[in-house]
């Protein structure tokens, strides 16, 4: 009976995302207070005030897991008004409140794209609002135009419409493995009908294990030229970038102890950017929203509890608060024996 | 749980559908108040298979956030028709004038049989604080604020339901604004789709909105459907300013043809203004091609506009015209009357060339020397009257300081046709030794200028030299039949300048400055440059001496006349410093054949710098290769001949080429200020105007270098003014 309940709510869960997954009470209300305007900008405070297709969908997720409507549709007001413009209807991925026009690059960012997408979805289920779940279907079907590219029997998710190929780098295809959101693939698979995002997913799972079975760390920026290797041009780090892997293969259930292996040998120390030819510490990552990802990572495999001052959010910076509310709201999900 | 709501915002998004597909396909501009941009999209895009929405669904309409219906009227024209004044109301009740204004010309636009309502004053009868908010959110343009606002109320209370009315002017109120960031981010495609998805934005009320899906159908190639939304502007808007600016519009992107009918839709002649730039227009095309000619009306109009105003454009244009239709005189009124009004180096420019067309070159050149900081072309124009004046026959008497000036620019900007000029002053006026210089110079410039070989010959043969005259003729005898014939007499041409009588060989009384040999003399700077030497007497007398082409005799005594390999190096140095290459080329060759390695090598560097002092780059490259040169003097040298090689990419208009020798020269050598500004005026001859305006800041920052100013200078002129 436990176990048919489980199945059940798996399948609901495919299907709505994580929309039933709950935030701690007034967490989200202390993230939209400090990080999302009355318009609905989504403020990456720690990046000059900017705001990019990635916070807009962050915001649009976190709003939509809490069941925040009202910010969702002022979340997507600005969103669609703003950066939805573009020829292909994918959404430009910067915005600066300091330029003019305040789009300063046109170009598209393939996480934002998916994390929009995955919200919206998430939002059209929710509340029942099929104009929500046709967006959404729209930006899959124009993101899979754009951005998933078919080599043999791999199926690669640019970073971008333009800029990451093999005709416009020399060491292209470069991808952004952080940029593989997980648990968007079968969302966005199932509502285009479209299986190359399942192929996508695969594909991206297999980079994973590949890269641990050679006990190499994924940087944030990856040459797929031959073997994958760090990118011309982009520090050979696990950076603010990739650092978010293991936090969407745990939200995605796809977490397995090899696969999870070489990210949490590499904060066996303690959080921090970590160089990857050397495996040396860069940067220290002390926030909270960084060591809770660690703290995920250690509750999935050996069900250590997430400790007390992790549990509670206080907002700190716009990109670690929303990896700590990800995180939390994963956790209360899939592992409440952890909380 | 939520089946009722979901099942209303399913009716409505096929309704929507609906109502889009309908209107979009039936209606024409601009008899209809709302435009066709979805028949339109379809004929931008002949392939069916590649239309321009990438999804089938109206994306704008789905996205809106609840149930809505769209912003037009649901029953067909002709029958009784509701018009929903809520939002008119409520403007009027706020004292919002100008959304209420916007607001009317919409409804009049949807309903031209609506009467708007007397009773405007009457407040909205909601008794609903919290609608009122919603409104007053809307109106304030807090549009995420009253998305936010519906959003929270319909999840409190699932059987309250937005006002159609306020969700259709919210759609409209985003869709507008994002109309606007997708055309400033050049997104013509989104452009025409939110217009189409949108028709209700596209009214009088929005002209703006008009004006941008017009320039989206110019974009994606569909003018004539650009012409339409512009003509619906002009027979259905009444504002004069936003007429005027969309014939302005129109002007300024659709091609002449276009332009007639909507110039016939003018209203008491509004377009006036419109009429004299298109007449402006056709006369400047005709004063950039000659074979085209303008009318006598346009003519007559831009003279009157010129005539009746005090700034010096038109002028400029006439000038300009005029002067590409051989009218000189007219055209150096017209540049005069500009220089008058401040025209500035362009004005210049034409009266410089226009004056030379008339063959008033003294005049010519008095003018164009003030302006020769003011940018190439001032140059170009100052070369080529100077040029001209000096190359008359017989040689016109000119004052020292204007010879100078000539002699110095030609020599900056190592103009060829003017030091062959100079040379032929030289040898008119009877001065040989003066005129083989020019000539030589001349020819280092460009190997191939057949006149300044032929001066040469001419120049060698009246010194009988016919050693040298015999290599020329050797050299060109398949290129130039006039010198091929100079051995000839049978078959001798009549060729004036031979004609004419010489003075003897010796003592003119107007000595033409000699040319600062040319090795890395910069171009198309001025001033500031190390002026070439004044002191020329000596100079040309050693000059003269060093041709005499047997090697035994005497020399200038002061680098000896030694004849071990040491001797013959160390008077190669000597005479390259006295700027003689040609004889410190020989020393070299003496030198080498010693036999000594050490000296050979020495004397193989020395040979080198000597041809590139003459001006011959290969074989300054070849020489520089033939040794072990020490690693030092070896650099040195790579970077001397990747500079020679760079003017002459950079005089061949090779910019490109110019620019990646320059790339290479730099890892011989850090680069130069002089290179520096040639680096600048090569991206500024390639367009690459940022680039170039980075170099010659650099370097106005650096020394306020008159030479950055004019680049600076030049630059604006190109890419701020007009032509004319």
């Amino acid at each position: 009976m436990r176990r048919l309940r489980a199945a059940l709510a798996a399948t609901l869960l495919s299907v709505t995302s994580s929309a039933q997954a709950a935030l701690p009470a007034g967490a989200w209300e202390l993230y939209r207070q400090k990080f999302v305007t009355a318009e609905g900008r989504v403020v990456d405070d720690a990046n000059g005030g900017i705001s990019h297709s990635e916070s807009q969908g962050y915001g649009l997720l976190l709003a939509c897991l809490a069941g925040d409507r009202g910010s969702f549709a002022s979340i997507l007001s600005f969103t669609r008004t703003e950066l939805l413009i573009r020829d292909d209807g994918l959404a430009a991925w910067r915005w600066d409140p300091k330029t003019t026009p305040r789009i300063s690059d046109i170009n598209n960012a393939s996480d934002g794209d998916l994390l929009i997408a995955e919200a919206l979805a998430c939002a059209g289920t929710r509340w029942a609002m099929p104009a929500y779940t046709t967006a959404a279907r729209q930006i899959a079907r124009s993101l899979a135009k754009a951005a998933l590219v078919k080599r043999g029997s791999e199926t690669w998710l640019m970073p971008a419409a333009k800029g990451f190929s093999e005709q416009e780098r020399p060491d292209g295809p470069v991808i952004n493995p952080s940029y593989w959101v997980f648990e968007a693939f079968p969302i966005l698979a199932r509502l285009t009908n479209d299986q190359s995002w399942m192929q996508a997913q695969a594909t991206g799972l297999k980079l994973l294990d590949d890269l641990a079975k050679r006990k190499a760390l994924a940087a944030d920026w990856l040459s797929l030229k031959g073997e994958p290797k760090p990118a011309e041009g982009f520090p050979p780090q696990f950076g603010y970038n990739a650092l978010r892997i293991p936090l969407y293969l745990l939200r995605a259930g796809l977490a397995d102890k090899q696969r999870l292996e070489p990210f949490r040998q590499a904060w066996a120390n303690g959080t921090a950017v970590i160089d990857v030819p050397s495996g040396k510490p860069v940067e220290p990552l002390p926030d909270a929203g960084y060591r809770v990802l660690a703290a995920a990572m250690a509750c999935a495999l050996d069900r250590t509890p997430i400790p007390a001052e992790l549990k509670t959010f206080q907002p700190t910076l716009y990109y670690p608060s929303t990896l700590h509310l990800l995180a939390l709201s994963m956790l209360s999900e899939r592992y409440p024996q952890c909380m | 749980m939520h089946v009722k709501p979901a099942l209303i915002a399913l009716a409505a998004s096929g309704a929507a559908f609906y109502a889009l597909g309908r209107y979009g396909h039936d209606l024409t501009w601009p008899a209809a108040p709302v435009p066709t941009i979805q028949q339109a999209q379809a004929e931008t895009h002949p392939d069916p298979a590649q239309p321009v929405v990438p999804a089938a669904e109206p994306a704008e309409t789905e996205l809106a956030q609840a149930p809505a219906a769209p912003g037009r009227p649901a029953t067909p024209p002709g029958q009784q028709q509701r018009v929903d004044e809520t939002a008119l109301r409520y403007f009027a009740s706020q004292g919002d004038t100008r959304r209420y204004e916007a607001e009317l010309a919409r409804l009049r636009a949807l309903y031209p049989e609506w009467k708007p309502p007397t009773d405007l004053n009457t407040p909205l009868p909601t008794g609903d604080p919290e609608l009122e908010r919603m409104w007053r959110l809307f109106a304030e343009g807090k549009f995420g604020e009253a998305r936010a606002a519906i959003a929270q109320r319909s999840s409190a209370d699932p059987n309250w339901q937005a006002p159609a009315d306020l969700i259709a002017q919210i759609d409209r109120a985003e869709a507008g604004q994002r109309l606007v960031n997708a055309a400033n981010a050049k997104q013509w495609e989104q452009v025409i789709r939110i217009g189409t998805e949108t028709p209700a934005l596209l009214t009088c009320a929005n002209v703006d909105a008009l004006w941008r899906v017009a320039e989206a159908f110019v974009q994606t190639g569909a003018p004539e459907r650009a012409r339409d939304a512009y003509s619906y502007v002009l027979t259905n808007c009444t504002n004069p300013a936003e007429r005027v600016g969309t014939m302005q519009k129109a002007l300024a992107t659709l091609p002449e043809a276009q332009l007639a009918p909507l110039l016939a839709q003018e209203r008491q002649s509004e377009f006036s203004g419109i009429r004299d730039e298109i007449a402006r227009r056709r006369v400047g095309k005709a004063a950039d091609d000659p074979t085209l000619t303008a009318t006598p009306e346009d003519l007559r109009r831009i003279e009157a506009l010129a005539n009746a105003a005090t700034t010096p454009d038109d002028p400029i244009l006439l000038g300009f015209y005029f002067f590409r239709h051989n009218d000189a005189a007219k055209a150096v009124t017209w540049f005069q009357t500009a220089l008058a009004r401040n025209g500035g180096a362009k004005a210049a420019e034409g009266a410089v060339l226009a004056l030379g067309a008339q063959q008033k070159y003294q005049e010519a050149e008095t003018l164009g020397a003030q302006w020769l900081e003011a940018g190439p072309a001032n140059r170009k124009a100052y070369l080529d009257v100077a040029t001209a004046l000096i190359a008359q026959e017989p040689a016109p008497r000119l004052e020292r300081a204007v010879i100078e000036r000539i002699a110095r620019t030609v020599g900056v900007d190592r103009y060829a046709p003017g030091g062959a000029a100079l040379g032929w002053y030289a040898y008119n006026s009877g001065q040989l030794a003066p005129a083989e210089t020019w000539f030589e110079t001349a020819l280092s410039w460009d190997r191939s200028y057949e006149p300044a070989a032929y001066g040469l010959a001419l120049v060698h043969q009246r010194l009988r030299d016919q050693g040298a005259l015999r290599a020329i003729i050797a050299e060109w005898r398949s290129r130039s039949p006039r010198i091929a014939d100079l051995l000839n007499p049978a078959r001798r041409r009549i060729e004036t300048r031979e004609a004419r009588p010489l003075p003897d060989v010796g003592q003119g009384d107007r000595l033409v400055p000699a040319p600062e040999p040319v090795e890395r003399a910069p171009r198309r700077t001025v001033r500031a440059e190390p002026a070439p030497s004044t002191h020329y007497e000596d100079d040309l007398r050693d000059a003269a001496v060093a041709r005499r082409p047997a090697p035994e005799r005497p020399r200038s005594s002061s680098c000896g006349t030694g004849v071990t390999g040491a001797a013959a190096l160390q008077r190669g140095w000597c005479l390259l410093n006295l700027k003689r290459p040609a004889a410190a080329a020989e020393a070299f060759d003496a030198a080498q054949r010693s036999g000594n390695a050490q000296i050979a090598a020495d004397a193989a560097a020395g040979k080198a710098y000597a041809k590139l002092q003459q001006g011959l780059t290969a074989e300054a490259g070849a020489a520089a290769a033939s040794t072990n040169l020490p690693p030092a003097r070896r650099k040195e040298l790579q970077a001397l001949l990747l500079s020679e090689r760079f003017y002459a990419q950079y005089d061949a208009k090779d910019f490109n080429g110019a620019l990646i020798t320059l790339g290479a020269r730099a890892r011989f050598a850090s680069e130069s200020t002089d290179l520096m500004l040639m680096r600048g005026w090569s991206y500024f001859n390639l367009g690459r105007f940022d680039d170039a305006a980075q170099v010659f800041q650099a370097l106005y920052r650096a020394n306020g270098s008159p030479q950055a100013m004019s680049g600076l200078t030049a630059i604006r002129d190109i890419t701020q003014r007009n032509r004319y």
